[in-house]
């Protein structure tokens, strides 16, 4: 057992890494060759992790290689588009100008019904309310509205509201962030002064508590039967 | 860049390491096979007492190799070997005439030679 419990701690580690390699993409979004990677990578581990007699090596030489191809290939795809259109394929323009691209729908293996299932996914009910419709090359839809269906933005209509900041949290599930506090040039005097204000007597009766760059406090108290 | 020239000696590495792993399994095997061999030969003048010596011989120095071979190899195809060690130092200590040492000693050196064979580079191999 101490055997498998190592084991799979190493081959952990090395998914992780791979994952990580990855960077902040979520499945759905993956481009086919980080799809591909992600796919094998589990499997290769999986085997050695469950069958002892496999040697651990049998697992990670080819994890590492995995690793260090889709490293190399990620930095190619950057450097040639020409590569990236290979590997990664290129977006398909499905709508354009209001008409749908039968072809490019055929060469694309997409059904009508895909179409307009993903227009509504992304709040577009009616074709008609579409000038372009790209499919992008990890899977997803953009889509551009006529700018008659577009929502008006704030200058059009001679408004000028006040730009949103960006909130930080400084007290999570009870622990005072001071390092976030101290950067937006607050003390915990001016802490305890907000604590007062929302009813609370100390961080640890608070959930969450954020405050923004025009210093603008958000506190939610923790709820006592959670 | 860096991240790509890191990676490509990482391959670079391992490529060679693997090459490197090849020749060295390979030496080791062809040693072991060299020592049966003798031992196949002293059978057959009817020298047992060389024979089980050279068998002895064969099976310390597999021994010695067997916790590189565990990290290389298929846990299984190790152990079988180590067995098969077992029976032939057995087979040499009855002084077995009817062939079943020669035989046993064939078996045993051809499972030898495919750990290496199997890591080769060919066509064969890689499909």
């Amino acid at each position: 057992m101490t055997i498998a419990i190592i084991r799979t701690i190493v081959l952990y580690l090395f998914i992780i890494l791979g994952i990580r390699l990855l960077g902040k993409r979520q499945i759905g979004e993956l481009e086919p060759t980080e799809f591909v990677f992600a796919l094998i990578i589990a499997d290769l581990a999986a085997v050695p992790m469950q069958d002892y007699g496999i040697p651990l090596l049998a697992g990670i030489v080819p994890i590492m290689t995995l690793l260090c191809l889709a490293s190399v290939i990620s930095v190619l795809n950057l450097k040639s588009v020409r590569l990236r259109n290979l590997l990664d394929g290129t977006p398909s323009i499905l709508v354009e100008n209001g008409k749908i691209r039968q072809r490019e729908m055929t060469k694309n293996r997409c059904t009508v019904d895909e179409l307009l299932e993903e227009l509504r996914l992304k709040g577009y009910p009616d074709i008609g309310m579409v000038k372009y419709a790209i499919w992008e090359t990890n899977g997803q839809l953009t889509v551009l509205p006529y700018a008659k269906e577009q929502p008006v933005p704030a200058k059009d209509l001679q408004l000028s509201p006040a730009d949103p900041t960006l909130p930080r949290i400084i007290i999570n599930d009870g622990q005072v962030l001071h390092q976030t506090l101290q950067k937006r040039g607050l003390d915990d005097v001016w802490l305890q002064k907000q604590l007062a204000s929302s009813g609370v007597k100390s961080p640890k009766e608070v959930f969450l508590m954020t405050v923004d760059d025009n210093n603008q406090v958000y506190c939610s108290v923790k709820e006592t039967n959670v | 860049m860096k991240r790509l020239w890191i990676s490509v000696a990482l391959l670079v590495v391992m490529l060679a390491g693997s090459f490197l792993n090849y020749y060295y399994i390979k030496h080791i095997c062809r040693e072991l096979t060299d020592t049966l061999s003798s031992a196949q030969a002293y059978a057959q003048e009817g020298d047992w007492e060389h024979s089980e010596q050279s068998v002895t011989q064969a099976r310390s120095a597999w021994e010695a190799h067997e916790p590189y071979f565990h990290v290389i190899f298929v846990h299984r195809d190790i152990d079988q070997i180590l067995v098969e060690f077992h029976s032939l130092g057995e087979l040499a200590n009855k002084q077995e005439t009817g062939g079943e040492f020669a035989a046993a000693c064939a078996a045993l050196m051809s499972e030898i030679n495919l750990l290496y064979e199997m890591d080769a580079l060919n066509l064969e191999n890689i499909f």
